[in-house]
């Protein structure tokens, strides 16, 4: 929050920017929960797989908060959405969570890592390395025919809970179109630990083998387009840095 | 850059992307027991729902089980008769309570037509028989209600359902329904129940809310037909008497002296059979386990489905809460089951079980008595039944477990496994408020088949 005032003055030199991404969850542990569904219920031909696809959205601004040594920051909102249905003998049966994160990414530019890259021009400043601090929230769902599942009469199945995760990724400005500057990027993102909050029960019916809700060293590994629209200038890393030498 | 760069270069970038989730997805994930594996012999003691479904699971991942049964028939307390009406009559389980759970889709897999069990009820009090909209306008009985409610909130003592209910103020001449509704419905009366368990069921109930029942099959053929694989590994007739687990095999010993030998064997057997040392174990169970028993009840339960030339109950009846030895009645042949024959089933639980019970063949007299008053002419509408009382069976003795005060941890207790060799499951072990039915029997069959697996 303090970020994003300070950020208000700053924002006519702020670049918005949109990222378009795909996620591939790796925990081994909550692919058990899904597993144990489907071990309960050998009868059922079409499994539920566990949770692994994840699409969604993040929208940040970018600014510059060190012109020399191209660091730039990036508050950014994301959502992202991972599930797994399966229908047998009429039943239709989907589970999941929703992820939503507010982060502050830190990107670097090579020309301010690595002197040897100083002369290498315009290659040099279009690659970066990014380290993003987030906090995320979860929202776990389960449907049943479509319909969300009922913890009680009037109440829906819902425990939002939250956790601190950290990604590590890389990025190259491919190209500029008119005033939108593309930029594929692949990060992994590292959780410590993860929360889903009764979504054992809430898949399986039951808790009877006891596992944890809490999945810890959850691995996120991340591909996503880049878009970034340029307010004042048009390819901003091309321009000459204070300290550059040509 | 010019436009066929780009369009190059999209194409490209769009590829990649596109495929990067089949790549990644095509990278093997873990199996539930990947890395563990298990090449023993299970032995499953018991071949009730529990131990039926854990020997089903064993067999599909390719484990050596076989099961043994004490009685003359598999299903435990799942049993049903066909002779009395155009439907079975289920003397033991009837219902599916919720539909949330691997019990639930195993009936959805069979193909077997489910009806949803809607209430009906109707409460026989100060002199008559009333609806429930109409019961509603008495106080008394709204109060009742009320009580009944306020468990959620529950905060005090582990003492009796009956204590619970006097100290709340129920008025004497709703007490019969507040014993229908909770203690028989348990499993046992009222002043037996304890207040933790009923709570316990309460807060973490899971399967669902709504009832189910088979419209022309029955619960125990859709157990044959879907565990038919396992069927042939049960073996009936053999009274497992002694076990000895103090070497690295497990030897088992009928009645009849034959033995047998296991890496693991899971207890499914009722709580009696446990509690009153049917079984001789070596080392003896410990003392933690023992004391535990006690915690735990099991009262006789006696069903007894008659049937009538027609209706003699309130064509709208489902659910009938008399105040005679007999708590609750249901209209099996209600919600669409059948439209040729009339049957009404009488439950009762833990005291005046044993009471019915040690009438013998006055029994029915004394449950049409009871029902005269409530209809009006019942008896001379009556044609035939069949009776089932569980407390009766050698091997069972009780209808299912169910709370009393001070029960603690027990159930948690009962179902650690001893030493990694001898496995508990069985409603009575169910530990997340599903015991007394037969989805929380499956899963503990789950439990115990995970925990060998599992290593």
């Amino acid at each position: 929050m303090l970020i994003g005032v300070l950020c208000i003055p700053h924002i006519s030199f702020a670049q918005p920017s949109v990222l378009f991404g795909y996620s591939n969850l790796r925990s081994p542990e909550l692919d058990k929960v899904i597993q144990l569904y489907n071990f309960s219920r050998p009868w059922q031909e079409n499994k539920l797989v566990p949770l692994m696809n994840g699409y969604g959205i993040n929208a940040g601004w970018f600014w510059k908060i060190q012109k020399a040594r191209q660091i730039h920051l990036l508050p950014e909102l994301g959502y992202m959405r991972f599930g797994t249905s399966a229908e047998n003998f009429d039943r239709s049966y989907a589970a999941g969570f929703h992820k939503f994160s507010v982060g502050v990414g830190l990107r670097f530019h090579p020309k301010s890592l690595i002197k040897t890259l100083q002369n290498a021009g315009v290659i040099g400043t279009r690659w970066f390395v990014s380290i993003v601090p987030a906090y995320s929230f979860y929202l776990p769902y389960v449907r049943i025919n479509k319909e969300a599942l009922m913890v009680s009469e009037n109440i829906k199945y819902r425990e939002l809970t939250s956790s601190f995760c950290l990604s590590l990724g890389t990025g190259y400005n491919v190209t500029s179109i008119g005033r939108f500057i593309i930029t594929p990027e692949i990060s992994a993102t590292w959780f410590p630990s993860m929360e889903l909050g009764n979504f054992i029960t809430a898949v399986n019916g039951h808790n009877i083998t006891g596992m944890s809700n809490k999945f810890s060293n959850v691995l996120f590994l991340n591909a996503g387009l880049r878009i970034t629209m340029v307010k004042l200038h048009s390819n901003w890393w091309d321009r000459p840095r204070e300290g550059d030498h040509g | 850059m010019n436009r066929r760069k780009f369009i190059q270069q999209s194409t490209i970038s769009a590829a990649g992307m596109l495929l990067l989730p089949y790549f990644l997805s095509s990278c093997k994930k873990e199996a539930l027991f990947e890395g563990k594996s298990f090449a023993g012999k299970v032995i499953i003691v018991g071949a009730g729902a529990a131990g039926m479904y854990a020997a089903y699971l064993l067999h599909r991942q390719g484990v050596d089980v076989t099961i043994i049964e004490a009685s003359g028939k598999y299903g435990g307390r799942i049993r049903s008769q066909d002779l009395l009406a155009d439907f079975p009559i289920e003397l033991g389980t009837e219902k599916v309570r919720g539909e949330r759970s691997s019990f639930y889709d195993l009936l959805l897999a069979s193909g077997a037509e489910m009806l949803t069990s809607i209430p009906a009820n109707f409460y026989y009090f100060n002199g008559g028989l009333k609806s429930e909209i109409d019961a509603t306008e008495n106080t008394f009985f709204t109060g009742m209600k009320q009580i009944l409610i306020d468990i959620d909130d529950y905060s005090g003592a582990d003492v009796t359902a009956d204590s619970y209910g006097s100290s709340s103020g129920i008025s004497d001449n709703v007490k019969h329904i507040f014993n229908g509704l909770l203690g028989n419905e348990f499993g046992s009366s009222n002043t037996r129940l304890g207040m933790y368990g009923v709570r316990e069921v309460r807060e973490k109930w899971s399967a669902g809310s709504d009832e189910f029942i088979l419209k022309h099959k029955s619960l125990l053929s859709v157990f044959e037909e879907q565990f038919s694989e396992i069927i042939d590994k049960i073996i009936l007739d053999t009274q497992i008497t002694a076990i000895d687990y103090s070497g690295s095999k497990i030897a088992l010993t009928d009645s009849a002296g034959n033995s047998f030998e296991a890496d693991k064997v899971i207890m499914t057997v009722p709580l009696p059979v446990l509690k009153d040392g049917d079984i001789t174990f070596t080392p003896a169970l410990p003392v933690s386990h023992t004391s535990a028993y006690q915690k735990i009840g099991m009262d006789r339960g006696i069903k007894i489905a008659m049937r009538f030339d027609e209706n003699v109950w309130p064509e709208s009846a489902t659910h009938i809460y008399g105040n005679g030895y007999v708590p609750f009645f249901e209209v099996v042949s209600a919600n669409g089951r059948s439209s040729n024959d009339h049957v009404l089933t009488a439950f009762a639980n833990g005291e005046n079980a044993e009471y019915l019970s040690g009438l013998g063949d006055d029994m029915i007299t004394t449950i049409l008595a009871e029902l005269d008053t409530l209809f009006g002419d019942a008896s001379g509408h009556y044609i035939d039944h069949v009776m089932q009382d569980w407390g009766a069976e050698p091997f069972i003795r009780g209808a299912y477990s169910y709370p009393k005060p001070g029960i603690g941890n027990a159930r948690e207790v009962i179902a650690t496994n001893i030493q990694g060799k001898i496995y508990f499951a069985g409603e009575a072990t169910h530990t997340g408020g599903h015991f007394g039915t037969v989805h929380g029997a499956m899963e503990t069959g789950l439990r115990a088949v995970t925990e060998i697996l599992q290593g």
